[in-house]
């Protein structure tokens, strides 16, 4: 393939969050550059020209990556966490509130325990979703320039990882459920003991969709990095060092080590992010630009 | 053309498009600019991020071939596509006939 076309679509790629959403899009976008380049030669141009062509047609490449990211689902996003931090709420709040309906709350008995059990099962669901979900980066969304690189999860996404630890809370609410129901028979207490229910299948739901929901967790743009929502200004930064990142999965990743000049009173504060073994290049030749 | 004027339309146009025949990224660029005289002009970075949200939503699909012996990303539509279609169509029938009698007020 010519140089400049490979470099074309390493730019792209490098905007978009995942390796294998970035291979799927690659393989696109070169056969549309090919049926560009085709075209132009058939108009008369030289293969040399047809390709320089074909690429000042296509654009901007960061711009053609960024334009993958998934905005709406990124605004949605902000709902369905507004929605797991009043449901954590509940989850708080009910042990409680429970008790005092079924009126079971001497400590005789079995089902004075069981609210709790399933509130702690409920928070920990929630906390799983959480997490995949990234509950940081919100001031990102306002930004109107285009990021320079995208930083790429260096860790597989996980999705069943969550999924599998959230099977294993599923029965042991559902038997202390089914014990609840078995004691109580269907009161008035009991409608509200269907919350935990709805509370899971919308975890399920919320793990199931989270890869559209993501937000990227670290960017590179012109003032600096934003990390978590935080831009880092290239002027914070005092220094910064590569390691190895030994765990990861494949052991070839690398780990940036940044030092900030500390803030009055403080001592200085580093910040390490995993970086893909395939945006490592590039990463370094833009912090020997922005920090030269 | 006015970028705000074909935003909300160039799901249907891709739908639309795609009724008739199953078709790749750089084709629907080639033939929009044809049928529309060049009104329609779709940038890559416009098309292809459209096409992946409408495969999301299930509007269309994509299979990989190869009939000049270089892999190409085809889509269809599929039959919810089609639904979606039709119902853009009959918004699209309404809008344009109360805009026209308000032009020609």
């Amino acid at each position: 393939m010519d140089q400049r076309i490979s470099s074309f679509l390493e730019r792209v790629e490098k905007q978009i969050y995942t390796e294998e959403e970035s291979n799927l899009i690659r393989d696109e976008l070169e056969d549309h550059i090919y049926c560009l380049v085709d075209d132009y030669k058939d108009a008369g141009h030289s293969e040399n020209q047809a390709i320089s062509k074909a690429l000042l047609q296509m654009g901007d490449p960061n711009e053609i990556g960024y334009s993958f990211t998934d905005y709406d689902g990124m605004k949605k996003r902000k709902s369905i966490m507004f929605s797991l931090k009043i449901t954590a709420a509940l989850a708080i709040i009910l042990p409680f509130v429970i008790p005092y309906f079924t009126g079971n709350s001497g400590p005789d008995s079995i089902t004075s325990f069981l609210p709790m059990v399933i509130n702690f099962s409920v928070l920990f669901m929630l906390f799983t979703v959480g997490s995949l979900l990234h509950g940081h980066s919100m001031k990102f969304l306002e930004l109107d320039t285009t990021p320079y690189l995208i930083l790429w999860p260096t860790k597989e996404r996980f999705k069943w990882e969550y999924f599998a630890v959230s099977l294993f809370l599923l029965p042991m609410v559902l038997i202390f459920f089914g014990l609840y129901f078995y004691e109580e028979g269907l009161a008035i207490g009991s409608i509200l003991n269907l919350w935990p229910v709805i509370t899971i299948s919308y975890g399920i739901w919320a793990i199931r969709h989270s890869e559209k929901y993501r937000i990227p967790k670290y960017m590179v743009v012109n003032d600096g990095f934003i990390i978590k929502g935080r831009l880092v200004s290239w002027t914070s930064v005092k220094s910064y060092m590569w390691s190895k990142d030994f765990l990861a999965k494949d052991f070839e990743n690398h780990k940036l080590i940044l030092t900030s000049y500390p803030r009055e009173g403080q001592y200085e504060y580093k910040r390490t992010l995993s970086i893909h073994r395939r945006q490592k290049q590039y990463l370094e030749r833009i912090l020997r630009e922005k920090m030269s | 053309m006015n970028k705000e004027l074909l935003k909300g339309t160039t799901e249907v146009m891709i739908l639309k498009m795609l009724e008739k025949e199953p078709m790749y990224g750089y084709g629907m660029i080639k033939n929009f600019d044809i049928i529309s005289n060049g009104t329609f002009k779709f940038k890559e970075g416009t098309l292809y991020p459209l096409l992946h949200t409408l495969e999301k939503k299930k509007y269309i699909e994509s299979y990989w071939d190869a009939p000049d012996g270089r892999r190409r990303k085809y889509y269809k539509i599929t039959s919810s596509g089609l639904k979606e279609l039709q119902v853009k169509k009959a918004e699209w029938q309404v809008f344009s006939t109360a805009l026209n009698g308000l032009l020609e007020f």
